[in-house]
Parts: structure tokens; C-alpha cells; sequence
């Protein structure tokens, strides 16, 4: 049974269009990496499938409720949580801060959950009372994660986690995302830095031009000389 | 025949109201310039056209400015065209205060342009009524002289000054449709659309807002001078925001901005149901309800008719996504 | 920034926005030996131009529009409170002038609750049947703001059909100044003669500010909803991603708003003793022109900004008339747009 099941989405902003009939599914557990040319649809996507944009047509199941158009907060209760590529921190609040923001639409619980988060990415722990503005850019992406993760979410959307990172920080990222995926979290992932995303994922899926252009297992694309010479080349 | 010298007292007003409006519209209608002191260029046009054109104070009268350019009496060029240097030393003293604002305020935040302007009309409207060598105070200018006045009765003056003033008005709106529809114009709007993608087309964005932040003060400027010569009293008081500032906003937005007959026919039609109230029965006929009128229909305008009676087809108010 | 002085902003640099403030503060002392008495009144009654100035300040950072009927709000709160003084509390037997040395009797302190309870209520419900209808629409903010200005002329206009174009005299009874004489010991062996004259209310006027400003303080760093609030200024796309209900946070910003200006509203009539429909208005231009000074956004900047602006305001009158003073705020603003645009304590791309 698919955690996630986005069944042919057609979304776009105002008159313009961007997908024409998207679909794909996640597995519980399951670390899934989408991918595809600049323009392809792959934020609108995420975005759809968070509620932040009402699709046209089609639907979005999330644990077998149809959650198409739901409220953001609801998700975030029933277990959905979203890390954007860009503005994805609060800047003049504290470390802290930000990650009791986290826990903002349930706090039950997050005493605990703040401290596993520290406990998982100590490096927040050391600088808990600082502005988040102050942190560098992998940092940032850390505090990203973590907030993500207070309401202990089944799913977790990233859009482009390593964007603007040195390949160093990239690859520290990247190990982080293993640990999360460790805990049992899903993953579904939108990513430029196709090798070492497919590398630790599942599955993955190419959009090109707001539809489903191939997907398979990780291996097979990686293997497949079509993704090699279009999109694994050159590197 | 009284009808007649009624109408055109009215459209003394309504034209000189027009003259607002067109010069509001360059500045919110095609460059999204919220300028909400209208007042303080109304008020640096009539003034500065009066203290040209007056004479020096009159002892008789007990007044204390110390300067009256006496222009009417000192320049006799043919008939009477000192009036046209009024109008032009009018619109050169508004242009050069909105230069030295706009060129602060207009490379920050849209709103900054906004508390400035508010902040020129306040600190215009002091500095005419606390200044009493300037411009005589409270007690303001009188006996400001009449354009070709020598030609007609004092009671036929309001007919030709009407004529004068749709001349005027009929000028600008020729002189500002031909820059709106010029290539500079077109930028205008395209800057009012999306500032950004202007400026990375390479056009100097601050530049243009400047420009057109200059012109549509300087009209204002003319205005404010045809003011002074139709009633040919200014003092303080005439340019109070409520019916200096906030009135020609209702016109704009009720005649459509971005569309400069849309622009007059809202002052024209305003300004009538204004006028017309003064003859409802005294129980209705109540100022602070006008007042109250004024803001309620700007905020209806808005939500409910953006573009006004005929605005331009495009999206003025609803920016963004 | 094209073409802005390189000297200009080479010092900002230098300075810094605590250099900025050191700055005037050494400037603030300067003029306080000149001129003790208008320093210590300037910071008391800025403190009434800093509550407005905050109001308006969170508006901006949660709703992002100039709130231009912010001063017509405070209109609102002063008439509420002379209707309640005037008419509703004679009524039920709660009258007096006079309470300890201040000029306004204990009758206010039950008025002030009351009265920001009312313009909360109006506040929001502005919001639910205006603003909100505009931002649900994509609306731009500049429009929005417009649509402030509309609300500032009806409220006026509806202040002016209930109680008249004129001022108002507010119930109150004589009471002498606070009158302080010090002197400081110079180095050189002179003395440095002090001689500070407080009207009783301006100390109310500022006790309150400062019970006002820290239950502010503590509202935005120690509360859930405080912190959501600052999150949602810092980003509110974000803020909707991570689950905080923003349409709550915009009641709260309002109510906070609306409550600040309420009070100070009351107390500006208190200190001048009389009620004008213009008087809200009037304080527009200095209320913004603390919010550029401390920064857009920036509840703290309003905070020093407003006293700044108090300060030089009542300073002014020692050689310009005192009919001046929104314009001596004008300037202030200007020269701050020309030489610091983003304030003392703004981000550099305000």
C-alpha cells in the first residue's frame, strides 16, 4: 500500500499550465528521487501534492485519504512535511526557535522531539541560541531538515537539498538524508545532483515538459545509457 | 441666464479638478506612483502664480508678505500673457520640489513615496500658514489678478475663465496622451506592470519614475495655478487633503486610472454629485458626511470596480500573484 | 542603490547601526544639557509616537502595506475614551478628575481596558470585511495601502458626524509640574546648571509605554504565538509550510496594533488635554518617520525611533515655532531615507 499516490495531475499558475497528467507513488519507507530538465514541473509538483496549489484535475491520496486541496496544517498533523529549496529557515528567529516552530500545528511532544533533533544533527545543539541567519548554508539546510521532522512525519518532501552547496557539503547532506531514511521516514526527493540522489534512493521518476517522461528502479536509471548520455553525462 | 454663470463657476472647478486628476493619473494610473499630497503641489502652484502675479501688500489691508511680483502690471507682453509665465513658474516650482523628493524617495520602497508626499503637503501647508512674511499667513492672498480681465464684466469673468480653463485643461490632456503613447509612455506602463523585468530590459527604471513623477506634479502645479487666478484668493485652508488630495483620488479611481478621459470624466462627474449635494435638504446635507462618503467610496471603488468606469483593460490594482 | 554617494555608504558601513545609534545618543546628550527639559518631555511623549510607530511597524512586517489609517485608529481610541468618560460613565456613577498628581481621575484607568477592547473589535473586523477580501483576491500592496487611506477619510468623517469638526476639552483639573533642580559638578570647577520641568501625566504617559513595550518584548520572545508572529515576518510562505495558522497571526498583529494605537491615542489627548479629529492624522508623519528611522519591520527600531523622533521634536521648538514639528519629522525622514534608507536597525535589503 503507497504511502503517497498522485494520480494524473493537471496544475499550473493562472492561465499558464506547467503539469499535464503527472503521476507517481511512494512506498512507506521508501527514499524516491524526481527528476528532469529546468521547467519540467518538478517544484509545481511538490507544491501540488503539499496543498499549496489546488490541482485542475486529478488527485493526490496521502495514507488513503484524498488530502487534493487539503489545508497545509492538516498535512503537517496527519504526517506530510515539506523542506523548500529556497527560504526554507527563519532567519532572525534561533535555532531553537525555529525548530519549536516545527512543532507549531502540535506541540504535545516537542520538548522530546527538540532534543532528538539535537541529538541527530549536534552541530544545532552548539548554536541553539543564535540567529538562524547566522548559520552557513549547509548548516541552514540542516535546521531545514530538522524543523521538518519535529511532528515526526511518514513523508518528507525535499526540493533540491543540495542546491548552492559545495559538492563536500552536498555529500554531507546526502548522508544525512540516509540517517533520516534510517528512521523509517519516506523521502521523495527533487534533485539536480541525480547520481548521488539516485545512489541512495529506492526509485526515481523523469518529468520532462509537465509529464512523466520515464521511472524505474534507481539502478535501472542509472544504468540506463538514454539518462547517462541526457542527464549523467559530463559529470 | 444664472443657470449659465452657475455652470460655469461649477466647471471652473471640475476643469481645474481635471487638471488634478490628468496629472494623478501620470503619476498612479500608467507609472504606479502613490502620491497621496496632491495638496502640496496644488498649494506650490497657486502660490507661487499668486505671489508672482499680486502686488505688493497693501498697507490698507494690514498685510505683512514682503514679496508680490506685480507680474500683471510689470509685463505687458501683448494681451495679458504674463498668466502663461504664472502657469509656467507654477509647474517649474512643483517639477523641482518633486525632484528633489522623488530623487530620495523613488529608488526605495513604492510606500516611501507615499509618507513623503503626505510629508510635502503637510509641511507646504505650515510653512504657508506660519510664515506670515512669505504669504500673509492665515489671512492668505487676495485680489489676485484676472486673466484678460480688462475684456469683460466681472460677472462675464466666470464664463471666460471656464473657456480658459478647458483650453488648458484640452492642452495638457493633448500633451500628456502624446507622452503616454510615446515609446517613453509605453515604459511607464511596463515599469507599473513589472518594475522588475523593466530594469533588467536595461531601462533605468529610477529615471523614468523620476520623470514622470516630475510631469505629473508639474500639471498639478498648473492646476493649482488656474486655481488662483479663477477665485483669485488662496489662503491655507484651500488646501486642506480632504478636498485638495483625497477628492481627486475618488475622481481617478471612480473615472478609471490608466486612462486619461476615464481620468476626467471622473472629476467632472465627482465633483457634480459633490456640488449637487449642497442642494439636498439641510437634515442630509451634512459636511462630515461627505467626508465620510469620500473614503467609503475610494474603499468601494477599489473592491468592487478596480478599473473604474472606463479604466484600461489591464490589471492597475491587482498586482502580483 | 545606483549611483548613491560611494562616501555615504562607505560610512554606514563604518558605523553600523549600533555606531548610528551611539551616534545620536551622544547627539541626545548633547541637546539634554541644552535643553533638559524638552529632551525629558520629547522621550515621554515620543513614547505615545513610539506605540503608534510599533503598530504600525508590525503591520508592515506580517501584512507588508503602509497602514496609512493607523493615526485615524488612534482618533478612534481617543474619542472612545471621552465617549466612555463623558457620557457612559457619569451615567453609572464613575466620576472624578484628579486621581494622585496627575490632571485625569481613576474613571480612565477603567476607560483604557474598555476602549482597547472596542478597537480591537473594529480593527478586526475592518480586516474581515476589507483587507482580507483584497489579499484573497492577490490585491497589490500598494492598492491595499489606498485602501487604508479610504478607511482614514470614512473614519474621520464618521469621528467628525458623532462629535463635531472642533476640539474637544477633556474633563481634567489643574496640576503643577514635577519640578527637578540639579546641578553637575564640572571638572574644571564650574557647575552645570539643571532645571527639569515634567507635567505629572507625561510620567503616566511613559510608565506606560514602558509596561506596554515589555509586555511586547516578552509577548514576541516567550509565547508560541509571539514566536509564530516574528516567524511569519521573517517569511510567511515558510510560516505556512511549517503549520502556523497565519490568519491567526494577522488577528493578533491587528489586535496588538489597534490596542497600541488605542492607548496612545487616549493618552496624546490626555497629555494636550483636548480632543481633535485631526489629531490621529496629524501623527502619521512622525509615527512613520519612526518606523523608517528604526527599520521597517522592526518593533524595537519604532521603539528608539519614536523617541528619536519625540525627542527632536520638542527639541525643535527652542529655535523654529512649535507649529513645525511635523515637518521637523518630515526632514528627519528624509535625511534618513538619503543617508541610511533601510533605518538604524532595518535588513540591507528593506
Amino acid at each position: 500500500m503507497s504511502i503517497l499516490r498522485v494520480d494524473g495531475i493537471f496544475a499550473g499558475y493562472g492561465e499558464t499550465e506547467i503539469l499535464h497528467g503527472v503521476s507517481l507513488h511512494v512506498e512507506p519507507g521508501e527514499a524516491v528521487t524526481m527528476f528532469g530538465p529546468n521547467g519540467s514541473g518538478k517544484s509545481t509538483l511538490m507544491k501540488t501534492i503539499f496543498g499549496l496549489l489546488t490541482p485542475r484535475e486529478g488527485s493526490v491520496v496521502f495514507e488513503n485519504t484524498d488530502i487534493t486541496g487539503m489545508q497545509t496544517d492538516r498535512l503537517i498533523r496527519m504526517g506530510m512535511s515539506y523542506v523548500p529549496q529556497v527560504g526554507n529557515i527563519f532567519p532572525s528567529l534561533t535555532i531553537e526557535e525555529n525548530l519549536e516552530m516545527g512543532a507549531f500545528a502540535d506541540d504535545t511532544e516537542m520538548p522530546a522531539q527538540v532534543a532528538e533533533m539535537y541529538r541527530m544533527f549536534p552541530d544545532l545543539r552548539r548554536s541553539r541560541r543564535q540567529r538562524a541567519g547566522s548559520l552557513s548554508g549547509g548548516q541552514r539546510q540542516m535546521l531545514a531538515f530538522a524543523r521538518a521532522l519535529m511532528l515526526k512525519p511518514s513523508l518528507l518532501l525535499l526540493d533540491e537539498p543540495s542546491a548552492g552547496l559545495s559538492p563536500i557539503m552536498a555529500q554531507l547532506i546526502f548522508d544525512r538524508l540516509r540517517v533520516i531514511r534510517g528512521t523509517g521516514v519516506a523521502l521523495l526527493i527533487v534533485e539536480h545532483n541525480i547520481r548521488t540522489a539516485l545512489a541512495m534512493s529506492d526509485r526515481g521518476y523523469v518529468l520532462a515538459d509537465g509529464e512523466n517522461r520515464l521511472d524505474g528502479s534507481a539502478a535501472g536509471l542509472l544504468d540506463n545509457p538514454d539518462i547517462g548520455r541526457l542527464y549523467l553525462g559530463g559529470k | 441666464m444664472d443657470i449659465i454663470y452657475f455652470l460655469a463657476g461649477f466647471g471652473i472647478l471640475a476643469g481645474i479638478y481635471g487638471v488634478f486628476t490628468l496629472g494623478l493619473n501620470v503619476h498612479w494610473g500608467y507609472t504606479g506612483l502613490f502620491n497621496i499630497g496632491v495638496a502640496g503641489f496644488f498649494a506650490l502652484g497657486a502660490y507661487t502664480a499668486a505671489l508672482l502675479t499680486t502686488a505688493p501688500p497693501s498697507p490698507e489691508l494690514f498685510e505683512d508678505f514682503v514679496f508680490g511680483g506685480n507680474l500683471a502690471n510689470t509685463l505687458q507682453l501683448g494681451i495679458d500673457l504674463w498668466f502663461f509665465v504664472a502657469l509656467a513658474c507654477a509647474a517649474i516650482v512643483s517639477g523641482v520640489v518633486a525632484l528633489v523628493v522623488g530623487a530620495i524617495t523613488l529608488r526605495l520602497r513604492d510606500d516611501y513615496l507615499a509618507i513623503s508626499t503626505l510629508g510635502i503637503a503637510e509641511s507646504v501647508r505650515l510653512m504657508f500658514l506660519n510664515e506670515k512674511w512669505l504669504a500673509n499667513g492665515s489671512r492668505g492672498l487676495s485680489d489676485i489678478p484676472k486673466f484678460l480681465g480688462d475684456f469683460v464684466t466681472p460677472k462675464q469673468y466666470d464664463l471666460l475663465y471656464f473657456a480658459v480653463v478647458i483650453i488648458v485643461l484640452a492642452a495638457l490632456y493633448f500633451v500628456i496622451q502624446r507622452a503616454i503613447n510615446s515609446p517613453w509612455g509605453r515604459v511607464l506602463r511596463a515599469i507599473r506592470e513589472d518594475e522588475e523585468a523593466t530594469a533588467a530590459a536595461g531601462k533605468n527604471v529610477f529615471r523614468f519614475k523620476l520623470q514622470a513623477f516630475i510631469l505629473g506634479a508639474a500639471v498639478m502645479g498648473i492646476g493649482g495655478a488656474l486655481y488662483a487666478h479663477g477665485f483669485r484668493y488662496v489662503d491655507p485652508m484651500v488646501f486642506d487633503p480632504l478636498l485638495a488630495t483625497f477628492i481627486v483620488w475618488v475622481m481617478l479611481m471612480v473615472g478609471g486610472s490608466g486612462n486619461n478621459l476615464g481620468a476626467l470624466m471622473g472629476a467632472f462627474i465627482v465633483w457634480g454629485i459633490w456640488s449637487g449635494t449642497q442642494f439636498l435638504p439641510p437634515e442630509i446635507n451634512n459636511p462630515n458626511l461627505r467626508f465620510f462618503l469620500i473614503g467609503f467610496l475610494l474603499v468601494l471603488v477599489i473592491m468592487l470596480r478596480p478599473n473604474g468606469m472606463i479604466g484600461e483593460r489591464r490589471r492597475v490594482s491587482e498586482g502580483g500573484t | 542603490m545606483i549611483g548613491q554617494g560611494i562616501g555615504v555608504r562607505a560610512r554606514s558601513a563604518a558605523l553600523g547601526e549600533w555606531g548610528w545609534a551611539g551616534a545620536l545618543a551622544l547627539l541626545c546628550v548633547v541637546v539634554f544639557v541644552a535643553a533638559p527639559s524638552k529632551v525629558v518631555n520629547g522621550i515621554l511623549l515620543g513614547s505615545m509616537i513610539a506605540l503608534g510607530a510599533i503598530g504600525i511597524t508590525l503591520i508592515y512586517s506580517i501584512l507588508r502595506f503602509a497602514h496609512i489609517a493607523h493615526g485615524d485608529y488612534m482618533t478612534l481610541g481617543a474619542y472612545i475614551s471621552f465617549f466612555l468618560l463623558t457620557v457612559v460613565f457619569p451615567a453609572i456613577g464613575i466620576v472624578g478628575t484628579g486621581f494622585g498628581p496627575f490632571t485625569f481621575g481613576y474613571p480612565l484607568l477603567i476607560a483604557l481596558p474598555i476602549t482597547v477592547v472596542v478597537c480591537c473589535a473594529f480593527a478586526l473586523a475592518i480586516d474581515n470585511s476589507v483587507y482580507q477580501r483584497l489579499r484573497e483576491r492577490g490585491t497589490g500592496l500598494i492598492t491595499i495601502a489606498m485602501v487604508s487611506l479610504g478607511i482614514a477619510i470614512a473614519l474621520r468623517g464618521a469621528i467628525q458626524m458623532l462629535w463635531g469638526t472642533g476640539p474637544i476639552r477633556l474633563p481634567r483639573e489643574t496640576r503643577s509640574f514635577y519640578h527637578i533642580d540639579f546641578e553637575i559638578a564640572l571638572p574644571t570647577g564650574g557647575a552645570l546648571p539643571f532645571d527639569i520641568r515634567v507635567p505629572p501625566d507625561n510620567i503616566f504617559l511613559g510608565l506606560t509605554a514602558v509596561v506596554l513595550v515589555g509586555a511586547l518584548y516578552l509577548f514576541l520572545n516567550r509565547t508560541r504565538t509571539g514566536k509564530a508572529m516574528r516567524a511569519t515576518a521573517d517569511n510567511i510562505d515558510l510560516a505556512r509550510i511549517t503549520g502556523i495558522d497565519t490568519t491567526r497571526i494577522v488577528h493578533w498583529t491587528w489586535a496588538i496594533a489597534a490596542a497600541y494605537a488605542a492607548i496612545a491615542g487616549t493618552l496624546i489627548a490626555v497629555a494636550r488635554a483636548q480632543l481633535h479629529p485631526n489629531a490621529g492624522w496629524a501623527t502619521l508623519i512622525p509615527m512613520f518617520a519612526a518606523v523608517l528611522l528604526g527599520g521597517i519591520g522592526k518593533p524595537w527600531g519604532a521603539l528608539v525611533g519614536g523617541l528619536l523622533i519625540g525627542v527632536s521634536m520638542e527639541v525643535s521648538t527652542e529655535w523654529v515655532s512649535p507649529a513645525y514639528k511635523p515637518a521637523v519629522s518630515f526632514a528627519i525622514m528624509l535625511v534618513v531615507l538619503l543617508v541610511r534608507p533601510r533605518g538604524l536597525f532595518g535588513d540591507r535589503d528593506a
